[in-house]
């Protein structure tokens, strides 16, 4: 197993400041959940479909905030070791890179699986299948894996928090606002787009376009840390 | 598509020349006559909706099935207009059971002048002679008109439909007013609908379950978490549990699904005054989370129509099954039962007294007696009930501002409303109403819980017997 993904994902499940995470996390998803809980009748078509979008879409993006936060430092787990400090040991670069990755994924999945039984109630409560605890895992994983590699890169990149939490926000605000402003089909690389359109068709086909995208901006970010571990060692020796 | 959406209405007519209604195309709507034989008589009364008027030219008693004739006459009595042409054909039609149905006895031919009553048509022609019954009207010689249950039946002692009547200018005129003859409206229409609930929030102990399900998750899953730090393959169980789970939340949801999935059918009994049989309205909303799948068994002989276009499978005509809509699926069934009560008012030297008479062992709760905009609190009924009326009991009506919570309340109220805004002469004067239960009026479903709401409205009778 990757060494990278084996230290964060203990890190991020089971230290102290990760497990109040989570529990955030699962609370506010309960309360969500609780609170879209319909009101049995006729509410017109739009809104009850809004329900359950509001509350994948939220558990989605709270996913991304945290694997995005874990990765860029802005919150800070107990022994999570940074790109930084991974340029420092023996580890390839390019283990490194892939263990940011994978451990970005790890988490995104781990709290997908997480929210499950809460976003299984609202399943059974609408008559549906278990289909959409998937068809959320299938869109929330690789956005959060994408925006935790581009965290994990950021914090390679700025020293500053302040800096990082400005781009890590930035970044958040271009994938989910500034791509769903994207004209059609383009807006479908918006999370929020592509949840609503998988829940609406039942299949996860139409968000494949995000979902590569997604996957290509992580691909991105890791070459880019590989080459920033390959720089920061560069600098080291020749300091 | 819809009969209601090619034209405004359909006028049948039985005859063996499929002739003689052309200027019907002259009349304001579209009005679209449809010649048929006896075998294409409807066999349930269900079968004439979008029908306007029958016209009888021809037939053969002899060749209408007994559930036929009963169809006719039940639909007749429902608000149907029925026209009888005269002349040769009605002479045939003596001692049938089309003949009991009509206000004059067709009695021989002769031959009559008929210009003063079909000014423009030279005579003398052949017509029959008419003797009318009790109850009917005379127009001349040549029509008598009667009234049967709400509905209304003509007889002419002319053919209408012979060929030198066909190209008579009055012929446009003479049907624009058979299709215009009073017949009763009715008290309870489709706007029944109004008083369904449009939802119905998840129950209180749904609520508390899902809140106890959601915290003892949360609370498992953070004391795993804790346990997690300190084996290396921790996270393990921790994933175990959060699949356990999965499944046990998946089916609370389901279970406060099935739970808070309810039909709410709200039913009045409206009797016809003047008829043994009273015509069951009823308004049905299927209050479901999200739609879904949905099967019903209505009662039989029962008519059901969604009431907002929607597609629906009829495995026989009273099994019902679907899909609704997230919207949710209202259902409008309509039935006749034989009237489940009969009443009168009767004017005497110590006041006016009320005689009700339910059947079949009928159970009136929380009765009222309805009279221009007044009601008149009765007793429960279980038996027969002759009750004096205090003049000083009546109260008026007046409904309340906000809409009621209780359903039968605003059943109640929508129906006391209905009646006090009736113009006057529209029908009977006074109206009993009251709360029942009568179970064969329910529809049943195996998926769903079905709330049942029942009333009975019917006409009183007055002093002479007549509304």
């Amino acid at each position: 197993m990757n060494a990278v993904l084996r230290g964060d994902f203990r890190s991020r499940v089971s230290s102290p400041k990760a497990i109040t995470m989570h529990t955030i996390f699962l609370l506010v998803v309960a309360i969500l959940t609780y609170l879209a809980l319909p009101e049995i009748g006729r509410l017109d078509t739009p809104r009850q479909e809004g329900l359950l979008l509001v509350c994948v879409l939220v558990t989605t993006l709270l996913v991304m905030y945290f694997a995005s936060s874990c990765a860029c430092g802005e919150i800070a787990l107990e022994g999570e070791k940074s790109v930084w400090d991974l340029a420092a040991t023996s580890l390839p670069a390019g283990a490194i890179a892939l263990g940011k990755v994978l451990s970005s994924a790890a988490l995104a999945t781990v709290q997908v699986l997480f929210a499950s039984p809460l976003l299984a109630a609202t399943a059974g409560i609408r008559g549906e299948s278990l289909v959409i605890v998937w068809q959320v895992a299938f869109v929330a994983v690789p956005a959060a894996t994408a925006v935790g590699t581009a965290g994990a890169l950021y914090s390679a990149l700025w020293d500053s928090e302040f800096a990082r939490s400005f781009v890590h926000w930035m970044t958040l605000l271009a994938i989910i606002v500034g791509a769903n402003a994207l004209p059609p089909p383009w807006n479908a690389l918006s999370p929020v787009q592509a949840l609503a359109i998988t829940l609406k068709e039942g299949t996860v086909l139409p968000a494949l376009l995000a979902v590569t995208a997604y996957l290509a901006i992580a691909l991105g970010c890791a070459f880019a840390i590989r080459r920033r571990v390959d720089t920061i060692r560069l600098e080291a020796r020749a300091a | 598509m819809s009969l209601r959406s090619i034209a405004d209405g359909v006028v049948l007519v039985l005859t063996r020349e499929p002739a003689g209604l052309e200027h019907l195309f002259d009349l304001p709507g579209k009005l679209r006559p449809a010649y048929i034989a006896e075998a294409d008589l409807p066999v349930h009364w269900q079968g004439y909706a979008g029908v306007v008027l029958l016209v009888v030219h021809d037939l053969d008693p002899g060749m209408v099935t007994p559930e036929q004739r009963e169809a006719l006459a039940q639909w007749v009595e429902q608000g149907g207009r029925l026209v009888v042409s005269g002349g040769e054909p009605l002479i045939r039609l003596r001692d049938s059971w089309l003949a009991q149905m009509l206000p004059a006895e067709p009695r021989g031919l002769v031959r009559l002048d008929p210009s003063r009553e079909l000014p423009g048509v030279r005579g003398p022609i052949l017509a029959t002679s008419l003797s009318p019954r009790s109850g009917a009207t005379m127009h001349g010689q040549l029509r008598a008109q009667g009234q049967r249950g709400a509905g209304a039946v003509t007889v002419w002692a002319v053919d209408l439909l012979a060929p030198d009547l066909r190209t008579w200018n009055g012929q446009g005129a003479l049907w624009d007013e058979a299709l215009n003859t009073p017949v009763q409206s009715w008290l309870i229409t489709r706007d029944l609908r109004d008083v369904l609930p449009a939802s119905r929030p998840l129950t209180v102990a749904m609520q508390v379950w899902f809140a106890v399900l959601a915290l003892a998750y949360l609370g498992v899953v953070r004391f795993a978490l804790l346990r997690a730090r300190h084996s290396r393959f921790g996270w393990v169980p921790v994933l175990a549990l959060t699949l356990l789970f999965v499944p046990t939340v998946y089916r609370f949801g389901l279970h406060a699904r099935h739970v808070g999935t309810v039909a709410v059918q709200m039913s009045v009994v409206e009797g016809i005054a003047g008829a043994e049989e009273a015509r069951v309205r009823s308004v049905v909303a299927l209050l479901s989370p999200y739609g879904g799948a949905v099967g019903f068994t209505t009662p039989a002989g029962a008519r059901v129509q969604p009431i907002e276009p929607h597609a629906l499978t009829f495995d026989s005509p009273g099994a019902i099954r679907g899909t609704a809509p997230p919207s949710g699926l209202q259902l409008d069934v309509l039935q006749l039962m034989p009237t489940p009560v009969g009443g009168r008012l009767r004017e005497g030297p110590e006041g006016q007294r009320a005689e009700i008479t339910p059947r079949g062992g009928l159970r009136i709760e929380d009765p009222v007696l309805v009279r221009r905009g007044q009601i008149y609190h009765l007793p429960l009924i279980t038996t027969a009930l002759s009750i004096s009326l205090d003049p000083a009991r009546w109260e008026p009506f007046a409904s309340h501002p906000n809409p009621q919570a209780a359903l039968d309340d605003r059943l109640r109220e929508w129906v006391l409303a209905r009646i006090a805004s009736r113009p006057g002469g529209s029908g009977a004067s006074a109206w009993l109403v009251g709360r029942i239960n009568t179970p064969e009026l329910s529809i049943r479903s195996r998926s769903t819980s079905v709330e049942v709401h029942q009333l009975v409205a019917v006409p009183l009778q007055g002093e002479e017997g007549r509304p």
